[in-house]
């Protein structure tokens, strides 16, 4: 009967299906890039010896910084057999978006844990050895030779470890390392070897006891990507939950409407002696029936998509997904789930016809409420959509939220934007900013400090400032900017001090206002950063929430604190006539081709990360609104079939055929229309309840302006257009005499 | 009566092929000229409503041809401008849209041919025609039975069509609304002289038409003219108040005896000569 029931509306059952299934697909594959990420990530360093040594408080070896110094004084450690120094960094090129690369003494234990399939090891300067991955996508094989940052290196091997995101990168020389990451005499990390009859954890103490910097882990048990991976099925979820909503919204739709259209037959069972409960389990029963083939057909979707992503060349590797039998358990359980709450409405509705008032029902709008709040504008499209209320609002709030999750995001990218392009005084048009080109992140970027006399010098440059970007994350200051800058510069204009004086001391700081909120200090009051206190001399504001969010000290000590000494993030440039900032701007291009140089005012367009953000929140986007789409066709079906007599009568009256289509596609317009204003509203309600949150305005600043909102009611209006092609279709194909003839 | 408005020729239709094949109509040849007032009659299953599809273009015989206002059906340019010119349909059940006023239904078949304001006032007259002026704002479930029908038949008249194609229009209606809008369509006929076919199962329904083809098994079996003068007469007669009662006293047995009126109506004028 359940299965006989759900047959007899083909298209719904399989757009409702379809619906859950994306929900469910979005699960799986999300789910198991994330587990694979994390997986990945975590053992990517090739850990072979027993204990890893990185900078204490950073993110992970990627942000590690340590003098390279330090290996004698870990040699000297009671215990230690052998120190590898390596580096470990992360840079883009054309054709790898993320390449990673890895850089050993040549011999190194650590090195050997890069084994050699073709070719030879590394054993000099300008050879690499690449990962198979990466051979593959980059379509490279021995003797050929790769450009990294302008520098040609010669492939000498090809090597495997077993692991997607270490053969998607390269080995190379540690002093090679060194120049490719801009860490002159500075390293990632340490591999420690521990002599064969000493006590590990011992060794361990006796190495973080030589320097409060260095973190020690043993290797055995080490994740690198533990800091990230309760964000990253965070983020996995947050995804999830949007997919997985409209589909629940798209289920429960389809099972009222079921109800609705079933109102006398289920009339007709109660007046037969079924009691309520064998209602309650009929309508369950459906829901639950089609949510699971969703879940199903959605595992199956998740896989397939997962495969396809990490199969794409060059990000591959990144995505390579793991599945565990928890994983599908999630997604059939949330599958089941989506039945239960989608199938819950509507099987209490049926329950609760009366059956005298259900034997009656003959469709259409019951009388009373149509009495009372009748529709008196709007042509017959609108005056659809009022009559079937319930529906309206189940779908509109479906298409709404994908809406609302464009909008949402929109202006969180605007927003991060917007504040990139503020950071540090580029609010002048006449600036530039220079940074390292092809970093993989902002906060990677790496400049030699020497450019900055070299730059003075050039011709029509007014003034450079120098600026060096760090990042405190930990679970009391989770996101915490640290800028250095020299307190003489004219970027320091920038920083409006509010309160107090500027910095005169190395040990003396000035905070953001945000921030003085946040951890509820001001002037006078210690700040402790890395174990070093700094004093606090003088409150900012900059507007720009990242800033306000943390504090600036003199460049020297936070090249110093954040272990980059010479080095600096940015480099922003004054010039002395604003209609040269262009001729500056290139001449500045071709003498520092390792440079990315741009007009500050479009910096952030132009770096990769924003690009990314871009991506995945088109991604995101994409995702809500097919799912948004597929209940908006959905609902269009729902909504001919109900009126098939109608559209019948209309035909036998000498309708033409594109009305009828005209009327179903304005029909849907309507819907979407409605549901892109109503999410609009819901994502600006959304990012607001967020941006109150504790320490969010450290990070979030939005940003709104027009465009987000016409690009996000486009998109539903399309997205409205397409789903409601094949309905019109099918309602202009109806022939009038079984139109007429359909119950 | 001399302008011919419908001709069939050998219309055929077959609904489902092979074992299932239902043959709905075989072989029909019908006539009908402009300004008629014909009722077709016939058990359930015939093939009544088939015809009056095919009269009407909403379906395409297998085989055979349909001739309405001197266009060959099969070869029609533009179905739809034929149904909403052409011909007007009034169903058994009203269909009138749920969500439009009955001033609004009665516009549906106006749309794309008229303007708004002349739409309205159009629509306006023929609500005011089947006497439902003061209603133009109610909606169907607002409106009795009859009312409905009434709507359905102003909006079949929208774009004063040669042909009105009437299906069972008083079979869901109780025996004082069916009379109501039986009287409107035979004043339309005589008012306006809208040709009119109508299908119907109640034999006093046809009585008040001029002409009644009964069908059977997809044919026509009869076809009879009522309109030379003897015969209004004795149609008068027989719905006369005398008529009823004297069909009444012997009515069981004139009906057994004699399906057709035509005879009975004779037997009975036979009668009342009798009696002198
Ligand atoms: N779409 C269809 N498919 C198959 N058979 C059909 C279809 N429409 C009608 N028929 C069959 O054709 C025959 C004639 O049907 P039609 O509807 O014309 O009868 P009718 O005379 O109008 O009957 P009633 O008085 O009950 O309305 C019937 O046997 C019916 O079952
Ligand atoms: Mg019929």
């Amino acid at each position: 009967m359940i299965l006989k029931n759900l047959w007899r509306r083909p298209m719904r059952s399989l757009l409702t299906i379809l619906g859950i299934a994306i929900g469910v697909a979005t699960v799986v594959s999300l789910g198991a890039m994330a587990e694979g990420m994390i997986r990945n990530y975590g053992t990517v360093v090739g850990l072979s010896n027993d204990l890893l040594v990185i900078q204490a408080n950073a993110l992970d070896p990627l942000f590690s910084t340590l003098d390279e110094e330090m290996a004698l004084r870990i040699q000297a450690v009671p215990g230690v057999e052998a120190v590898d120094p390596g580096i470990y960094t992360w840079i883009a090129t054309e054709e790898m978006p993320f390449f990673l690369i890895f850089g050993y003494p040549p011999g190194s234990a650590a090195a050997a844990h890069y084994r050699i399939v073709a070719g030879k090891p590394v054993t000099g300067p300008k050879q690499i050895a690449l990962g198979r991955r990466a051979a593959e996508s980059l379509k490279k094989t021995v003797d050929d030779t790769v450009r990294l940052y302008g520098v040609p290196y010669r492939i000498v091997g090809i090597y495997e470890t077993g692991q997607g995101m270490e053969e998607s990168g390269g080995l190379v020389t540690l002093a090679d390392g060194q120049e490719i990451a801009q860490k002159p005499r500075k390293v990632s990390l340490f591999q420690v070897a521990v002599r064969q009859k000493s006590d590990i954890n011992q060794v361990k103490q006796r190495i973080e006891t030589l320097d409060k910097t260095l973190s020690v882990n043993i290797a055995s048990e080490y994740n690198a990507a533990e800091q990230y991976a309760g964000l990253m099925q965070g983020y996995a979820w947050g995804i999830a939950a949007v997919a997985i909503i409209v589909g629940g919204l798209g289920m429960m739709n389809a099972m009222v409407m079921s109800v609705l259209e079933r109102t006398r037959e289920i009339g007709t069972l109660r007046a037969l002696g079924w009691r309520r409960r064998q209602i309650v389990m009929m309508i369950l029963g459906e829901a639950v029936m089609l949510s699971l083939i969703g879940g199903v057909v959605g595992v199956a979707i998740g896989v397939g998509l997962t495969e396809l992503a990490a199969s794409a060349p060059g990000v591959g590797a990144f995505m390579e997904g793991i599945y565990s039998a928890g994983l599908f358990a999630q997604g059939l359980f949330t599958a089941f789930f989506l039945g239960m709450i989608g199938g819950a409405y509507p099987a209490w509705r049926a329950a609760n016809l009366l059956p005298v008032e259900s034997l009656r029902y003959e469709g259409g709008s019951s009388a009373d409420s149509a009495r009372r709040f009748r529709l008196t504008f709007g042509g017959q499209a609108l005056r659809n959509l009022w009559r079937r209320r319930t529906r309206t609002i189940l779908s509109a709030t479906g298409i709404g939220i994908g809406v609302a999750t464009l909008v949402m995001l929109a202006s969180m990218s605007k927003g991060i934007m917007g504040q990139l392009n503020l950071l540090a005084g580029s609010g002048s048009p006449g600036n530039i900013t220079l940074m390292q080109k092809k970093v993989a992140d902002l906060s990677l970027s790496t400049l030699d400090e020497r450019m900055v006399a070299q730059i003075q010098a050039m011709p029509g440059v007014k003034s450079v400032s120098p600026f060096l970007m760090g990042f405190v994350m930990s679970a009391d200051m989770p996101f915490f900017l640290i800028g250095g800058i020299d307190p003489n510069s004219s970027a320091m204009a920038h920083y409006r001090l509010v309160e107090g004086r500027s910095i005169a001391r190395p040990n003396e700081i000035l905070i953001g206002k945000t921030a003085a909120k946040n951890y509820k200090v001001g002037i006078g009051d210690t700040l402790t950063l890395y174990d070093n206190r700094y004093r606090i001399v003088g409150l900012y504001e900059t507007g720009v929430a990242y800033e306000d969010g943390g504090c600036i000290m003199a460049l020297r000590e936070a090249q110093r604190l954040l272990n980059r000494p010479r080095s600096l993030s940015f480099i922003f440039v004054d010039v002395i006539d604003p209609d040269q900032v262009e001729a500056v701007r290139a001449a500045l291009e071709r003498r520092f081709p390792e440079a990315q140089v741009s007009l500050s005012s479009q910096f952030a367009q132009d770096t990769d990360s924003q690009k990314q953000l871009d991506a995945m929140i088109a991604v995101i986007g994409g995702l809500a609104m097919l799912v948004g789409g597929i209940v908006v066709a959905n609902t269009m079906m729902m909504s001919i079939y109900e009126r098939t007599r109608e559209i019948g009568t209309l035909r036998a009256l000498g309708w033409p055929k594109r009305r009828i289509l005209g009327q179903v596609v304005q029909e849907s317009l309507w819907l979407c229309l409605v549901a892109g204003a109503f999410g609009s509203c819901f994502g600006v309600i959304t990012v607001w309840g967020m941006s109150r949150l504790p320490f969010a305005d450290a990070i979030i600043a939005v940003s709104w302006d027009a465009q987000t909102f016409a690009n996000a009611i486009g998109i539903a209006l399309v997205v409205g257009l397409l789903a409601s092609f094949y309905p019109a279709w099918r309602a202009s194909r109806l022939q009038p005499v079984e139109a007429l003839r359909y119950e | 009566m001399t302008d011919e408005l419908i001709r069939t020729v050998n219309l055929t239709k077959i609904y489902g092929a092979g074992e299932v094949a239902v043959r709905a109509l075989d072989g029909v040849n019908l006539t009908v000229a402009a300004g008629e007032f014909l009722a077709v009659m016939g058990p359930s299953g015939c093939g009544k409503s088939t015809l009056l599809n095919l009269l009407g273009a909403l379906d395409r015989p297998t085989s055979g041809e349909v001739w309405v206002a001197g266009e060959n059906l099969a070869r029609l340019k533009n179905v739809d401008a034929f149904r909403a010119k052409t011909v007007g349909f009034v169903f058994q059940l009203h269909n009138l849209l749920p969500t439009l006023t009955a001033l609004e239904n009665v516009e549906v078949p106006m749309q794309g041919h008229l303007s708004a304001s002349k739409r309205r006032m159009r629509a306006r007259e023929l609500l005011a025609l089947v006497g439902l002026a003061d209603r133009d704002a109610a909606l169907p479930n607002q409106l009795s039975g009859g009312q409905r029908q009434r709507v359905a038949v102003a909006r079949a008249l929208a774009n004063s069509p040669a042909l009105l194609l009437a299906d069972e229009p008083t079979g869901s209606l109780d025996s004082q609304s069916g009379e109501e809008i039986l009287a409107l369509l035979a004043g339309l006929n005589r008012t306006q002289g809208t040709t009119i076919l109508i299908v119907t199962h109640d034999r006093r329904v046809a009585q008040a038409t001029q002409r009644i083809v009964r069908m059977s098994d997809g044919r026509i079996i009869s076809d009879h003219r009522l309109d030379d003068p003897l015969e209004e007469d004795l149609r008068t007669l027989a719905n006369s108040r005398l008529g009823q009662a004297i069909l009444e006293h012997n009515g069981v047995a004139l009906k057994h005896l004699c399906p057709d009126e035509r005879i009975a109506l004779q037997r009975l004028l036979e009668r009342l000569a009798d009696r002198g």
